[in-house]
C-alpha cells in the first residue's frame, strides 16, 4: 500500500471512502448513491496508487477531487473546498 | 570543497533514446548524472517499437519480394515461412539492438542506475519505492505508452498492443485493426503479408490521416489492391464482444452500423505521455498531450527539463535523441538552444517505404506561405521498370525561390533518399541545386533529381 509523505501513515481506503461519503451527503446526494460513489471513487483511486510507494497528501487529494469531478462536479467543489465552507 | 546538498547534479527520468542521450553526455562533462528506470534499460525502441518491428517488416518484404520475384524467372512461387523463426529472429535483432544496455554498461559510462517508478515529491526531490534522491535539476524523459481507447467490451476480449502483436506464437487468421495511422499501417501491412485477413479501420476520413493526402490514396489502394484488406475509414468502433473463439467488432461507418467477426483485435490507437509520476508536486504543467514546455524544452519549473516522447509531439527515435542533446546543451549552457525540426526525417516502414521531411502542403497552406509544388512518379525513372517495381513517387515543395520547404519519398529504400533531402532543407538548398547534382543512373534517387528539376 502507498506510504503517504509526510502524513507517517500508509494510504487508509476507509479514511477516504468516509470523506467522499461525507461530502456527498452535504450535497444532498442520497445515503445510498453516495455510498457507491464513495466506493466508486475509492476503487479509482486505489487503481492510480496501486503502483505506486509514496504518494504526498496533496497529489492524493488532487487525483481524488479529478475523480470525484468525473461523476458529480458539485460534490468534488466541496471535498475540494472542506475546509473553507465547513 | 563545498559539498553539494544534493546527491545528483542531474537525475535523468526514463532510459530511452532521449534519457540515455542526456544522461552520457552529462557524464562525460564530468557532472554526476543517475538514471532512473522502471522497465527495460533502453526504453521501448529496442525492445517494443522500432527494432522489433523493423525486424518483422524486413522479413515480411522478404517474403513479398521473393513471392514477386517470379517476374526475374526465379522459381519462387511456392515460397513460405515459419512464424517461430521469424520470432526467433525478431528476438536475435532485438538482443543486438538492446544488449548493450545494461546497468555495467551505465556505470563505465559514469552514469548510477537506479531501477524503479519515480515518483516527484518536490522539485529537488523524487522518490523510487521507499528511497529518496535529490538533484539540482531533473531530465524527464519518460516516454508513452498505447493509448487504450474507451470501447464498450473491451476489456472482455483479448486484444493486442503493438508490444503484444510482436510476440504472437503464429499471426491471426483474421485481425481487425483500430486505428491506421502510422503504427496501424505498419503492422496491417505486415500480417497481411503474412496471410492473415486484415481489416483496417480509422475515424478519420482517410488513412495515415498525418501524411500528405496522396500517400493516403496510393496506400489505400495499395492495401485493397494488392494486400487483400479492408480499409474502413470514417469509420469508429463502438463496441467489442467476445464470441466463441472470436471477437465481434461492431463499429459506425456513414452512420450505418456493421459489425465484422475477427480472431483478433489490434489496438493502434496512438500513444499517451507517461505523465504519473507526481509532477503536480513538483509544480511542473502538463496535460493530456504531454509535459509543458518552452522552445527551450524546459518546464514550468526552472530545474525541471523535458525529452522525447513525453512531450506529445513527434514519436520517433531520432527526434528523442535531438532533444536529448538540445536539453543538455540548454541545462548547463549561457546561450540556450531552440530546438529546429525542420531538417528531421520521418519515415512508416511500408511497402514502399515513406519518408518525410520539413514541412507539409497543409503546414505551409495554413501558415500562409507561398509555395511551388513538383510530384513525380517512380514510373519515370528507370529503377522501376528494372526492378518491377513502379508504385510511389516523390513530391518536392519549395518557396519562391526555389529553397526546399519540404519533401516526401515514397519509394524501396526511401529512408536513405530523404537524407540528402533533409540536408538540403537543413542548410537552404534549392531544387536546382539538387537537380544538377549527378545522381547515379539507375538509382532511385533519380526521382529526386527528377522532381527537384521540374519544380
Amino acid at each position: 500500500m502507498a506510504y503517504v509523505v509526510g502524513s507517517d501513515k500508509d494510504f487508509d481506503k476507509t479514511r477516504l471512502a468516509k470523506a467522499v461519503h461525507r461530502s456527498a451527503v452535504a450535497n444532498s446526494m442520497p445515503t445510498g448513491q453516495a455510498e457507491n460513489f464513495a466506493r466508486y471513487v475509492v476503487e479509482r483511486v486505489e487503481k492510480w496508487i496501486q503502483d505506486k510507494a509514496e504518494i504526498t497528501a496533496s497529489e492524493l487529494r488532487l487525483q481524488t477531487v479529478a475523480t470525484m469531478a468525473e461523476y458529480d462536479s458539485d460534490v468534488a467543489y466541496l471535498y475540494e473546498n472542506e475546509n473553507k465552507i465547513f | 570543497m563545498k559539498k553539494s546538498k544534493f546527491d545528483y547534479d542531474v537525475i535523468v527520468i526514463g532510459s530511452g533514446a532521449a534519457g540515455i542521450t542526456s544522461a552520457e553526455i552529462i557524464a562525460k562533462s564530468g557532472k554526476s548524472v543517475a538514471i532512473i528506470e522502471q522497465n527495460r534499460l533502453g526504453g521501448s525502441a529496442p525492445y517494443i517499437s522500432d527494432i522489433p518491428t523493423q525486424a518483422l517488416t524486413t522479413a515480411a518484404h522478404s517474403l513479398d519480394s521473393a513471392r514477386q520475384a517470379a517476374e526475374f524467372g526465379l522459381r519462387t512461387q511456392t515460397v513460405g515461412y515459419s512464424y517461430p523463426l521469424i520470432e526467433k529472429w525478431k528476438n536475435l535483432a532485438t538482443r543486438r539492438s538492446g544488449a548493450k544496455f545494461t546497468s555495467d554498461y551505465f556505470n563505465k559510462n559514469g552514469v548510477a542506475v537506479f531501477r524503479g517508478r519515480a515518483h516527484f515529491i518536490s522539485k529537488n526531490e523524487i522518490s523510487i519505492g521507499r528511497r529518496h534522491l535529490t538533484a539540482e535539476k531533473f531530465v524527464i524523459a519518460t516516454g508513452a505508452k498505447p493509448l487504450i481507447p474507451n470501447i464498450a467490451g473491451l476489456n472482455e476480449v483479448d486484444y493486442l498492443t503493438m508490444e503484444t502483436a510482436m510476440n504472437l506464437l503464429k499471426p491471426p487468421k483474421s485481425l481487425f485493426v483500430i486505428g491506421a495511422g502510422e503504427t496501424g499501417c505498419q503492422l496491417a501491412e505486415m500480417f497481411a503479408i503474412f496471410g492473415t485477413k486484415v481489416y483496417l479501420a480509422d475515424a478519420k476520413s482517410r488513412i495515415l490521416p498525418r501524411e500528405d493526402e496522396q500517400v493516403s490514396e496510393l496506400f489505400e489502394e495499395v492495401f485493397l489492391k494488392a494486400r487483400g484488406m479492408e480499409v474502413f475509414s470514417s469509420s469508429r468502433v463502438i463496441g467489442i464482444r467476445k464470441h466463441g473463439a472470436m471477437s465481434i467488432v461492431t463499429y459506425l461507418q456513414n452512420g450505418v452500423e456493421r459489425f465484422i467477426g475477427v480472431d483478433k483485435v489490434l489496438l493502434a490507437t496512438g500513444y499517451a505521455p507517461n505523465t504519473d509520476l507526481g509532477l503536480g508536486n513538483a509544480g511542473v504543467e502538463f496535460d493530456g498531450n504531454g509535459i509543458k514546455v518552452n522552445e527551450f524544452l524546459q518546464t514550468s519549473v526552472k530545474n525541471i527539463w523535458a525529452a522525447g516522447d513525453v512531450l506529445g509531439r513527434f514519436g520517433n527515435v531520432q527526434g528523442a535523441v535531438y532533444e536529448g542533446e538540445i536539453v543538455v546543451a540548454n541545462i548547463f549552457g549561457r546561450n540556450k538552444i531552440v530546438p529546429d525540426y525542420r531538417a528531421m526525417s520521418h519515415v512508416i516502414w511500408l511497402s514502399p517505404e515513406v519518408a518525410s521531411v520539413g514541412a507539409s502542403e497543409i503546414e505551409l497552406t495554413r501558415a500562409n506561405i507561398k509555395f511551388k509544388t513538383s510530384v513525380v512518379q517512380n514510373s519515370a525513372i528507370e529503377r522501376a521498370k528494372t526492378s518491377n517495381f513502379a508504385v510511389g513517387f516523390t513530391k518536392i515543395m519549395t518557396d519562391k525561390d526555389g529553397r526546399i520547404l519540404g519533401a516526401i519519398v515514397v519509394a524501396p529504400h526511401a529512408a536513405e533518399i530523404i537524407g540528402e533531402l533533409a540536408l538540403a532543407i537543413q542548410y537552404g538548398m534549392t531544387a536546382q541545386q539538387i537537380a544538377s547534382t549527378i545522381m547515379p543512373f539507375g538509382s532511385w534517387s533519380e526521382v529526386v533529381r527528377l522532381a527537384c528539376a521540374q519544380v
